[in-house]
């Protein structure tokens, strides 16, 4: 994680010459402060204990539920993108509980027709919210 | 107290109890609880769902809402401590050592309606407090300057980053990203563009809606589903309800000093930017456990061990509420999302909140009052059903989660790239919680960076032309002795812990 943190803050520092002095004192000098506690933190880090084996294993369960966690919300993304936020959540609620969840085909199909007829009916009638139609044009 | 507080504090209440305004805080009350009485779930959360979907709101409406999702946050949590042992979040982690015990004897709804009067009553005393310091909050914000505002905003930033998780240099780090994020953008003094990346979306800067909505109502639901727990409490089924609902509500009125005790520690803690909820739910019940005498049952199912947290943690709201609407330096993640809300309806806290918005400060404060009240009364009535909901599949709550999210990130400017922009910061909240880096610093930088950087400009320029000078300023060199103190007191803390564990090795 910490390496993470550096890799995001010399981002920033790639982009330290495209900015002016005047805008940029205040910035230069939080990033500059960032970087030497995100040093020090990497030596705190070298030099802290080894974890054990068994922490190792349970740390790659769940990078495993995490990456699945990840990838079913970029499903989702996809799937608002191309059929728009009310087909689109209806879509993924039916992918996730059969595919994820195991839950039978009915109730599936029953809840995600449900969850999508909910969110039309609160946010598009109710509130009157423009919702995103997608890529699709579907009526 | 002057005539101007009573009368707004007056139409406050009116507002409040008046139709058809009341249903706001009703409705936000039993969502609260609703989110709240589930593990994994929480009222911060709720808040970042809700800020998108009611920014086109007036003020009114929304400070009715969300001081009911601060207020019914609480108790909830405490039902599931009591029933299963399972806390429904940190601030409930203690009632559960005295809770617990007491539903395995068959006291259960002994310890949820003792705990449910001290909350009702323990928030009433925050309250009043919160009402009785609004006056010298006023005063003190007018004598503050830009040299004392700046350093306000990094006494905060230094407090948050030194308390809340378990190291400061992580908290200082996400301290600094959150400040280089609220960088990105436009700089409102030369309308310069920094750290862009050359992507349009990054000109207006990273919106404080999605940032908030990732960070924690995305990470929480990515944590949810990477735990693999199947229900909620992870448990199949709840329990059934058996002791004497009477015996717990008298209980508190036969130890009401040490529920005063608990309700002043709960406040004064509350008023400290940064300390959490848990810490005034441990001190409290550590206090009770050391003034109990010779009948103490601590940690086999006294009473007084589900009071006194109980009292603290809802006494505290009312304290948060200090630094939050006085200075703009939230006490923690559920004032830092009720501060992001406020802001982005264009409500600033300080002199100008106190002042031209009293009103609805104190109608802040009322639903507050409401939403706690009824809270203890529906919890007491509907613990054993509202338990039943920690029994729910994960799989089944997800989907409506996420998708109540979405919307939420696409409402707020119907940009898509928001929705995207929240995804990326669900995934920074879930890997910052999975491996112990603490959330609050960097989303109360991000909320704090425009006060400090104007103020830190402001501040510099008039020292150089002479108008000002810091070093004469008590209150700037208060704030800056208080800093140094934030950043000292980890190590000593520790060294301290060290060497009551191991006297030996502290020589």
């Amino acid at each position: 994680m910490t390496l993470l943190v550096a890799g995001v803050l010399l981002l920033f520092l790639v982009q330290t010459p495209r900015i002016g002095l005047v805008a940029g004192r205040i910035p230069f000098v939080v990033l500059g402060l960032t970087l030497i506690l995100v040093c020090w933190q990497l030596v705190r880090e070298l030099v802290a204990p080894q974890r054990s084996s068994a922490d190792t294993v349970s740390a790659s369960h769940d990078v495993v539920q995490a990456l699945r966690a990840t990838a079913w919300i970029f499903v989702l993304l996809l799937a608002v993108l191309v059929a728009g936020v009310v087909p689109g959540a209806g879509l993924f609620c039916f992918l996730f509980l059969r595919f994820q969840a195991d839950e039978s085909w009915l109730f599936s199909l029953v809840f995600s027709i449900a969850l999508s007829a909910a969110v039309y009916l609160i946010f598009d009638l109710f509130f009157g919210a423009s919702l995103y139609s997608g890529w699709l044009p579907l009526p | 107290m002057d005539g101007s507080v009573v009368d707004a504090a007056l139409e406050g209440l009116r507002l409040v109890f008046s139709w058809p305004w009341i249903l706001y805080p009703l409705a936000g009350t039993v969502l609260a609880m609703l989110f709240s009485a589930s593990p994994g779930l929480n009222s911060s959360s709720l808040m970042a769902l809700a800020i998108p979907l009611t920014y086109a709101w007036d003020p009114l409406p929304v400070m009715l809402l969300f001081g009911a999702f601060v207020g019914g946050a609480t108790f909830m949590g405490s039902v599931t401590a009591i029933l299963f042992n399972i806390p429904g979040k940190a601030s409930n982690a203690v009632t559960l050592l005295d809770g617990y015990p007491m539903t395995q004897q068959g006291r259960a709804k002994t310890a949820i309606s003792c705990a449910a009067t001290a909350s009702a009553l323990g928030s009433t005393f925050g309250i009043v407090m919160l009402i009785a310091l609004i006056p010298v909050m006023r005063e003190a914000a007018i004598a503050l300057g830009p040299p004392e505002y700046l350093m306000l905003a990094i006494w905060g930033l230094t407090t948050l980053a030194a308390l809340t998780g378990n190291s400061l240099p992580k908290g200082l780090i996400a301290a600094g990203v959150g400040l280089l994020l609220a960088f990105v953008g436009y700089d409102p003094r030369t309308a310069g563009l920094r750290f862009t990346f050359g992507f349009d979306y990054l000109r207006d800067g990273f919106s404080l809606v999605p940032v908030f909505l990732g960070l924690f109502a995305l990470a929480e639901i990515i944590d949810l589903m990477a735990s693999g727990r199947e229900t909620l409490s992870g448990k199949q089924r709840s329990s059934e309800l058996s002791g004497s609902a009477g015996d717990g509500v008298r209980s508190v009125f036969r130890n009401f000093g040490l529920f005063l005790r608990s309700s002043v520690i709960g406040t004064v803690i509350g008023i400290i930017p940064g300390i959490g909820s848990s810490v005034a739910g441990f001190i409290a019940y550590g206090h009770a456990s050391q003034t109990a005498g010779a009948d103490s049952k601590f940690g086999r199912g006294d009473i007084r061990g589900v009071l006194a947290p109980e009292a603290a943690n809802d006494a505290k709201d009312g304290g948060a509420l200090v630094p939050t609407l006085a200075l703009g330096i939230p006490g923690g993640t559920g004032t830092a999302v009720l501060l992001g809300a406020l802001m982005l309806h264009g409500l600033v806290p300080g002199r100008e909140m106190l002042t031209d918005h009293l009103v609805l400060v104190f109608v802040l404060v009322w639903s507050l009052f409401l939403s706690n009240w009824v809270t203890s009364l529906l919890g007491l009535s509907l613990a054993s059903p509202m338990a039943k909901l920690s029994t729910i599949r994960t799989s089944r709550l997800v989907p409506v989660i996420l998708a109540l999210a979405v919307i939420g990130a696409y409402q707020y400017r119907g940009q898509v790239a928001d929705v995207i922009c929240a995804i990326a910061f669900g995934i920074l909240g879930y890997l910052m919680k999975r491996f112990d880096w603490p959330r609050i610093p960097l989303v109360i930088a991000m909320a704090l960076a425009t006060l400090f950087e104007n103020n830190l400009h402001l501040t510099l320029r008039l020292q150089e032309l002479g108008r000002i000078d810091i070093w004469s300023r008590p209150i700037t060199l208060g704030l800056m002795a208080l800093t140094l103190f934030s950043l000292l007191l980890p190590g000593a803390l520790a060294r301290w812990r060290r060497g009551r564990r191991d006297p030996k090795a502290a020589k």
